[in-house]
């Protein structure tokens, strides 16, 4: 069995990663979207893609 | 009306050659179509935008019950052809009824190498969702581990519910991760699963019963029909009845160390084979067509679903059965009974597609049905696919024992998608509508 010290270790561990994972992911897609894609869009475009121009069709 | 990151995630499963019909858990998936649509409450707004194949980013707000919103991105390896919502098939967006395609082996792409080293990576999705002003987050990783595999980790993480304990021991919004393990070979299909917050271990499995389909040979061939063959001396008539298809069986089994709980559910489904010939390939065609010898085939046969599950520990048993009894209208009927408590419920429902009143072309085509082979056989028809659907909408409509009364209309208005329902009560003289909503829905691409 770990030990109480171990145990709070890892909790305090999961808590970490949780935090991470939730402010981080978001902008780990944008960064991501921005590098991979080809032509790479800039910035502001991955970030605010808003179809505000299009709705001019209807 | 599938939200646009949904609609995202299917056209990714289907670039990448993902059958995800085949699973324990989609095996009710025709019957619920027509049977559980979720009528919009309240209303929603939600515009999309792809800027090209691989990114995309959706904003959504609803408001009425209360005001409040998301902001979600969607990243995928491959280059996904996602429409526009005044151009995309309205077929894809609603979840419908179908006769699912023959299951088969998943392909992976081919190996790409470049200066002896291989180049092609692993297939991926990315989805994070952020709703305001909550701040919780939904987020999903999806990747092809090999061609028959896929992995799956879903999360949903909600920084209120490490506040509040209260709401943690009423089970709402608390912050899960899934993690989901997929094998697919075509005839057998399982599915193994492990939810972190209560500690359970799932394992799904559905096998196929009968011949599979090689993907080298067109999905059912006409032409072997008896029709064609020719027939012995002593040979009888085909008698003709009953329904040509095949059988799929599933099992599901949960358990949960933590809660001290499990769970185990069975079931079974009989679905007609789908009529792999396009409808402009059964017009009528010049003897010299190799698919002339089709149209003296047996006319086809009424695209049918009949599923029946059971959940022993609860005694639960449930029995659909659904077909596409028109062109345009699919119905469903559906028993469920506990052999425990004696509870019973019967649900009807239809679907019907509306088309523009001067029809003259034929239904639209199933992408997923056309054989590889058929474009290269000179049909005159074979402009028609080219065709704009005439399809303008649909009407779903359910009621059940229990005087629930559902109807909503999804269809496109300019170039939005709209969708517009209630639910109703009848045995309730003080407030008959339960609920009402609108939903509009405009995404565009490039």
């Amino acid at each position: 069995m770990p030990s109480e010290e171990t145990k709070e270790r890892i909790t305090k561990l999961v808590e970490v990663g949780r935090t991470v994972i939730h402010y981080g992911w978001i902008p780990l897609i944008i960064y991501i979207g921005y590098t991979r894609s080809t032509p790479q869009p800039t910035l502001i475009k991955c970030v605010v893609s808003v179809p505000l121009f299009d709705l001019g069709n209807f | 009306m599938h939200p646009f990151a949904s609609y995202v995630l299917r056209s990714y499963y289907r670039a990448t050659g993902w059958n995800e019909d085949n699973l324990y858990a989609n095996l009710t998936r025709s019957s619920n179509a027509i049977l559980d649509f979720s009528v919009p409450r309240g209303l929603h707004l939600s515009i999309s935008k792809a800027p090209n194949g691989l990114f995309n980013t959706s904003y959504s707000m609803n408001a009425m019950p209360s005001l409040n919103g998301s902001v979600g991105y969607i990243f995928t390896s491959c280059n996904l052809d996602v429409k526009s919502s005044g151009s995309v098939r309205l077929k894809d967006m609603v979840e419908r009824f179908k006769v699912y395609d023959q299951p088969r082996r998943p392909e992976g792409k081919g190996e790409e190498w470049l200066a002896g080293e291989r180049v092609d990576t692993r297939d991926y999705l990315l989805y994070g969702r952020l709703y305001l002003p909550t701040g919780r987050l939904d987020a999903l990783y999806s990747t092809r581990l090999s061609p028959t595999l896929q992995a799956l980790v879903a999360t949903i993480s909600d920084p209120r519910s490490t506040l509040s304990s209260e709401k943690r021991s009423r089970g709402d919004n608390v912050s899960n991760v899934m993690f989901s393990l997929q094998h697919d070979i075509g005839k057998w299909c399982s599915e193994y699963t492990y939810s972190a917050e209560d500690g359970m271990w799932g394992v799904r499995v559905l096998h196929n019963f009968g011949r599979l389909r090689n993907p080298t040979e067109p999905p059912e061939d006409l032409n072997s029909s008896p029709g064609t063959r020719p027939k012995r001396v002593d040979e009888e008539e085909a008698t003709g009845g009953g329904l040509k298809g095949r059988v799929s069986a599933g099992a599901e089994f949960y358990i949960s160390a933590k809660e001290r709980s499990a769970g185990v559910s069975t079931g079974i489904r009989f679905t007609t084979l789908p009529d792999a010939t396009p409808p402009s390939f059964q017009l009528p065609q010049p003897s010299s067509s190799p698919l002339a010898q089709s149209s003296r085939s047996p006319p086809s046969q009424p695209p049918t679903t009949i599923t029946a599950l059971f959940n022993p520990m609860m005694g639960h048993i449930s029995a659909a059965y659904s077909a596409r009894v028109s062109r345009d209208l699919s119905m469903c009927s559906r028993f469920d009974f506990n052999v425990y408590s004696y509870d019973s419920e019967w649900t009807m429902g239809a679907e019907w597609w509306m088309r523009r009143a001067a029809s003259k072309y034929e239904d639209e085509l199933e992408p997923s049905l056309i054989p590889p082979e058929q474009p290269s056989v000179p049909v005159p028809q074979a402009e028609s696919v080219d065709i704009p659907s005439d399809i303008r909408g649909v009407v779903k409509a359910r009621i059940s024992t229990n005087n629930n009364v559902s109807l909503m209309w999804e269809g496109r208005l300019k170039q939005m998608l709209v969708s517009l329902g209630f639910v109703s009560d009848l045995s309730s003289r003080s407030k008959p509508i339960k609920a009402i909503g609108l939903e509009l829905s405009y995404f565009s691409a490039g």
